[in-house]
């Protein structure tokens, strides 16, 4: 099943709680104290300053897979003719019916249509600023007002309504409200060729109206732009390695052989892991936001009775065996959930023996603490603890990064 | 106050149990546990929150009776799909 053939299923499955999350909260306020415990005693080995707070990126505002693609800054840039006071840093570019995307994670603050910027959508992302996507084709906007968005979402399609000679989508940042003060939307993501370094548009845009320009320089030739947000990566033992992309795309990198067979979901960021499996290269399985488990490859499909399913965007980790057809995926609160192809099911860890925070999205990978035995491993949380499931011993020294008051429990 | 920049982690060393590293968002490989040396790493980019997948190759080793001189390495990954080496002490 397709996982938006799973969202279309969302009314039968919206409140379905996460399993395993049905634990009393004072065996998670003792789980807490254990990892509070545990990872204070593992601090200082990391080098990161916890009070430099991370300066934001954003995407490109267009969707596509890896690899070439480009298109033209169609004249107006920073200060140039129209793109004064709120939109002294807008950009149009030179898209024509293109799917467009958000460039950050954040909340539509509205839609609409206007004789100017025609339809339109803006977002406040989640570090304050905000986003406003013009000139788009009617009918195509995706998205609706409150609706939460990731960086990459296709949230409408480029168009030509409203003021605009020529089509092309008109894009502004702005912060301290959607008409505020300009904002200069950079650092934004592009790579300036396959497997190479990350840069800022190829290098920092100018001002003033020049026209045909392109974001990698040297006149109008490809870009390479990875527009679709990479969120893993995952090891052949031998050789050669496989990025996953947000929308299901697995790009073979280093050598690697195309592995095809698994799911797609152009322009919608919900694709979460993929591995490998240990002990044969060939096959793997991709886990989506919602817990679904596709298997990519030569891989043997997993019984959807076997699969956690959550009905939203709550799954974050796939760990598999030795065996390549089993293993636990984990959700954000912390739960472990283990499938198998077969049926044959890994031990289940007890209640207790690991850590969950019910309603705090903060565990982030999942991995088996030994080769051949799925019964324990590790979670990683967000602040680098390392939490034990199922007996698995401590590991020390870790890195961590503190802790913070923003667990909505405590 | 913390800091959640915690990314992906891999276990590179399960006996004795256990060693690894963390990457945190702006590509920092850290070491876990007694047995994961210093790494070098291609790429750091400071206070962007990018990084994104970590991977090993040759991961699961076994020091006790594997020949104790591997050591791992890998590739990680950021938000734009470019895939950046690290090893340990200069392996693979």
């Amino acid at each position: 099943m397709s996982v938006i053939s799973r969202l279309k299923g969302l009314t039968s499955h919206l409140v379905r709680r996460i399993r395993q999350g049905d634990v009393p909260l004072s065996k998670r306020l003792r789980v807490l104290s254990v990892s509070l415990a545990t990872a204070g005693a593992l601090s200082g080995i990391g080098t990161i300053n916890v009070a430099a707070a991370p300066i934001p990126v954003f995407m490109l505002p267009w969707t596509a897979n890896p690899g070439p693609s480009w298109h033209d800054i169609s004249g107006n840039t920073y200060g140039c003719n129209s793109h004064m006071g709120p939109d002294y840093y807008a950009i149009d570019f030179g898209l024509v019916n293109n799917p467009v995307a958000s460039v950050g994670k954040g909340v539509i603050y509205s839609t609409g249509y206007d004789s100017v910027g025609g339809y339109y959508v803006e977002i406040k992302h989640d570090d304050g600023t905000y986003a406003y996507y013009g000139h788009l084709s009617q009918g195509s906007i995706r998205v609706s007002t409150n609706n939460r968005v990731r960086e990459g979402d296709w949230i409408a399609t480029s168009g030509q309504t409203g003021s605009a000679i020529g089509p092309h989508l008109h894009f502004r940042m702005t912060s301290g409200g959607p008409t505020s003060t300009p904002v200069k939307p950079e650092p934004m993501g592009a790579t300036s060729g396959p497997s190479t370094s990350f840069g800022h548009w190829g290098y920092s845009l100018s001002y003033g109206c020049l026209w045909s320009q392109d974001p990698v320089g040297g006149g109008r030739g490809p870009g390479y732009f990875a527009t679709a947000p990479a969120v893993a990566i995952t090891s052949r033992y031998y050789s050669g390695d496989y990025v996953l992309d947000g929308y299901g795309g697995i790009t073979p990198v280093n050598g690697a052989p195309v592995m095809s067979g698994g799911p797609s979901w152009p322009g919608w960021n919900i694709s979460r892991d993929f591995k490998v499996c240990p002990t044969d290269d060939s096959k793997g399985y991709l886990l989506d936001g919602f817990g679904g488990i596709s298997p990519v490859g030569n891989a043997t499909p997993i019984p959807s009775q076997y699969r956690a399913y959550f009905g939203w965007d709550i799954a974050r980790s796939i760990a598999i065996g030795w065996d390549c057809q089993s293993g636990y995926t984990l959700d954000g609160y912390g739960g472990i959930h283990p499938f198998a192809a077969n049926g044959v099911l890994p031990p289940a860890p007890a209640p207790g023996t690991y850590a969950y925070h019910q309603g705090w999205d903060i565990m982030r990978s999942i991995v088996n603490r030994d080769y051949f035995n799925l019964g324990a491993g590790y979670v990683l949380d967000g602040y680098g603890g390392i939490n034990p499931f199922a007996g698995a011993p401590a590991i020390s020294p870790s890195p961590y990064w503190g802790w913070t008051s923003h667990d909505p429990l405590y | 106050m913390g800091m959640d920049i915690a990314r992906s982690f891999v276990l590179t060393v399960n006996n004795p149990c256990c060693s690894g590293y963390v990457l945190d968002g702006y590509g920092g490989i850290n070491p876990m546990g007694p047995n994961a040396g210093a790494v070098v790493a291609g790429n750091y980019w400071n206070n962007l929150d990018v990084a994104r997948g970590l991977a090993v190759r040759g991961k699961w080793l076994n020091y006790q009776t594997g020949t104790g001189a591997y050591k791992a390495c890998g590739y990680y990954v950021e938000l734009y799909n470019s895939a950046t080496s690290y090893s340990e002490n200069g392996a693979c």
